[in-house]
């Protein structure tokens, strides 16, 4: 029993960006996979390299590589001491919500999706645009939306 | 279906143009490199000249810098004052090629050099790409992963005097790099109409020690400006920017580049790259052929001075009346006193009809505008056929036919002489104290090209009688005829002397759209250049947010 409940183990999936609404998505998947029992991963995905040229391209993903990699780890630091546990790091190189789509499909253990809404009067990003309107066929698990303008003591409240 | 460039003035397929825009904006798209540097090129295997291809090559580059630029400005991924420095030496080093190329085509070693820089850049380019292919297909061979170049920390760079910090590039380096880096793009943007990213990225990278993502847009916040600045002083100085071939050539550019980016992000095939670098060695090599075979004629001609009077053409058709105003030996008539250029224009045939009265041969004459025309020899210099000699003839009808009811070879030479019958007796004048073995010379090289080139015949036409006393005869304009005014003669000779002489005017104009376009880019030709830029700017703009929506 308790071998099974760890397979189903819930992964809470947040994207990673460059957007302020990461902090929110990332607290609330945090203090869920700490309440669950579950797992944080955290994908970051680089810019599409579109310069193959006297080894550019290798090197702008190597450079890419190495800077996901910093921002990943300066987050997995608060990640772990937050949900109890060294969430998992994807790095993938494209369209965020390609390679997103992709991974999810790769990966049936995640569970959750947990993204922040963007306060922006212009809308909540283009990932929740994608994903709620056009894409929203393409999930096969359940989409969390944050607001970003919830504080850190609103999302331990309802975690 | 065919298009006339109104700048270039020559014919080409719009298909044709199309096509060759997408499969260049495809491999750009595909590589992330190649756009300008294969255009020019292409547009010069097609016909157009050299000085012309490579300015409008400047302006389509325009197009597809934009359209990747606002993807990388949204990023944030533009070193500001990096860009500006690079672009303050782009503008100041176009300006000077600009200028230089004005000087080149005076003396008529534009070609040469803009296919001779090709052939050396696209050498360069191919061999490279080439070397990186065959290093990257041997290291999996080994089964070692792909190792980059490591980047040098501390070299010579790192002494010149001026230092400055570049925040956004975390970079503490010398002003004078990206100054001199921006000048030598510069210059070559104006002689070869290239945008220089494949030059600009590298040298960022691996010399100034930009990191990588600020690369790409910087770069292209620096092409793009001199691109628009090369683009306006082409136009503004030699008016040789075609707005009609950027725009067509830009929309294949913009349709085919998404198409390539989405497969080369797809596939990253090593055998992909292989094949850019041998199509780019096989367009240097073709222009290397062209440099170092002998050409077919030393000679060749470039017409100096049109004397367009396109302005008074209104007045002057009024005055083309039939020249049979009185009672006459000679009466004669054109199917047309006008000939239209149209965008469609593929040569036309005019017919020339008239009766005599009383026994006689009849020669019908019909010339063009007198024109100032440069013949230059080309001898060979180290390896290269170049220009090297030149004369100018004045009085050089732009196009001369002539057609006669009996060989001219029975008439006799003072006749023809006086008459100017047939193209070895055109009263072309050499410039004053010039050898008179040079001026044969030089004479012969001109009439061979002109015949060459349909402006001229080798041979008479024939007039035909229709009973004793009508004749006509059909002139055939080939599409490439010369607009301006012409004039007809006819001539009748009765027992060796010119008994009577008609003349009558004619026009060759261009007509509709293309005439516009040509009289706004020599009338107003910083507005011209202003507007090809706003033309490739809103299209790039254009494409840039239409593929991000889909």
């Amino acid at each position: 029993m308790a071998a099974k409940a760890k397979q189903t183990k819930r992964i809470f999936l947040v994207v990673v960006d460059q957007s302020p609404e990461l902090k929110v998505a990332l607290r609330y998947a945090c203090r869920r996979a700490k309440a669950t029992g579950g797992r944080v991963a955290m994908l970051y995905v680089t810019e599409p390299v579109d310069t193959e040229w006297l080894a550019v391209g290798n090197l702008m993903r190597e450079e890419q590589r190495a800077e996901a990699e910093a921002r990943l780890q300066e987050l997995a630091a608060g990640a772990q001491s937050l949900s109890g546990e060294m969430p998992v790091l994807h790095v993938r190189e494209g369209v965020v919500r390609d390679q997103l789509l992709k991974l999810l499909d790769e990966e049936p253990s995640i569970s959750v999706l947990v993204l922040g809404a963007g306060t922006d009067p212009k809308g909540p990003g283009p990932l929740i645009t994608a994903l709620t309107g056009k894409y929203a066929g393409n999930l096969h698990i359940p989409l969390v939306i944050v607001p970003g303008n919830m504080s850190d003591e609103e999302i331990d409240a309802v975690t | 279906m065919t298009i006339y460039l109104p700048i270039a003035e020559l014919p080409l397929d719009v298909l044709v143009l199309l096509a060759m825009g997408a499969g260049v904006g495809f491999l750009s798209g595909m590589f992330g490199v190649g756009g300008g540097f294969l255009i020019t090129p292409l547009l010069i295997f097609l016909g157009v000249s050299p000085a012309i291809a490579a300015a409008t090559g400047a302006a389509i580059v325009i197009a597809p810098s934009m359209s990747s630029v606002l993807a990388h400005w949204r990023r944030r991924n533009v070193d500001l004052k990096m860009g500006a420095l690079l672009t303050a030496g782009g503008l100041v080093g176009s300006a000077a090629s600009v200028a230089l190329v004005g000087v080149l085509r005076r003396l008529g070693l534009l070609d040469v050099t803009v296919s001779l820089s090709y052939v050396i850049l696209l050498g360069i380019v191919g061999v490279l790409m080439l070397a990186e292919v065959i290093t990257a297909f041997r290291r999996r061979l080994n089964a070692a992963g792909a190792v980059p170049p490591a980047r040098r920390t501390h070299f010579w760079v790192h002494g010149l005097p001026g230092k400055m910090r570049f925040p956004r590039s975390r970079l503490y380096v010398s002003a004078l790099l990206p100054l001199a880096v921006g000048l030598f793009v510069g210059i070559m943007s104006g002689v070869m109409g290239v945008g220089g990213g494949f030059f600009l990225v590298p040298v960022m990278i691996y010399l100034i020690g930009m990191p990588t993502s600020v690369v790409v847009g910087t770069s292209l916040l620096q092409v793009i400006v001199v691109a628009a600045n090369v683009t306006l002083l082409q136009a503004w100085e030699h008016q040789t920017v075609d707005i009609v071939l950027a725009v067509t050539v830009m929309i294949g550019g913009l349709v085919g580049a998404p198409y390539g980016t989405q497969i080369g992000a797809r596939l990253r095939s090593d055998q992909l790259r292989g094949l850019m670098a041998l199509l780019i060695l096989a367009v240097a090599i073709q222009l290397g052929v062209g440099l170092v075979a002998p050409p077919d004629d030393l000679y060749s001609i470039d017409i100096m001075r049109w004397r367009r009077r396109l302005a008074a053409l209104a007045l002057l058709i009024g005055a083309a009346v039939p020249a049979a105003a009185r009672a006459q030996s000679l009466v004669f008539d054109l199917s047309t006193h006008l000939v239209e250029i149209t965008a469609g224009f593929s040569g036309t045939e005019m017919l020339l009809y008239g009766a005599t009265e009383g026994e006689g041969d009849v020669v019908v004459v019909l010339r063009g505008p007198d024109t100032d025309t440069t013949v230059r020899r080309k001898s060979r210099v180290a390896g290269i056929w170049i220009n090297t000699d030149e004369l100018t003839f004045t009085g050089v009808p732009a196009f001369y036919r002539i057609a006669a009811s009996r060989p001219l070879a029975a008439i006799s030479p003072a006749v023809r002489a006086r008459h100017q019958l047939g193209t070895e007796y055109l009263r072309l004048t050499p410039p004053a104290g010039a050898d008179a073995t040079t001026v044969a010379e030089f004479r012969a090289g001109l009439l061979r090209n002109k015949v060459r080139k349909s402006l001229y015949a080798a041979k008479e036409e024939e007039v035909s009688f229709l009973g004793p006393r009508l004749f006509r005869t059909r002139v055939a304009l080939p599409p490439n005829v010369p607009p301006g005014s012409y004039t007809a003669e006819v001539l009748l000779i009765r027992n060796g002397q010119v008994t009577a002489a008609q003349t009558t005017p004619m026009f060759v104009s261009k007509i509709g759209v293309g005439a516009d376009v040509f009289e706004f880019a020599h009338e107003r030709a910083p507005f011209y250049g202003i507007l090809t830029i706003s033309f490739a700017v809103l299209a790039g703009w254009g494409a840039g947010v239409i593929f991000r929506r889909a």
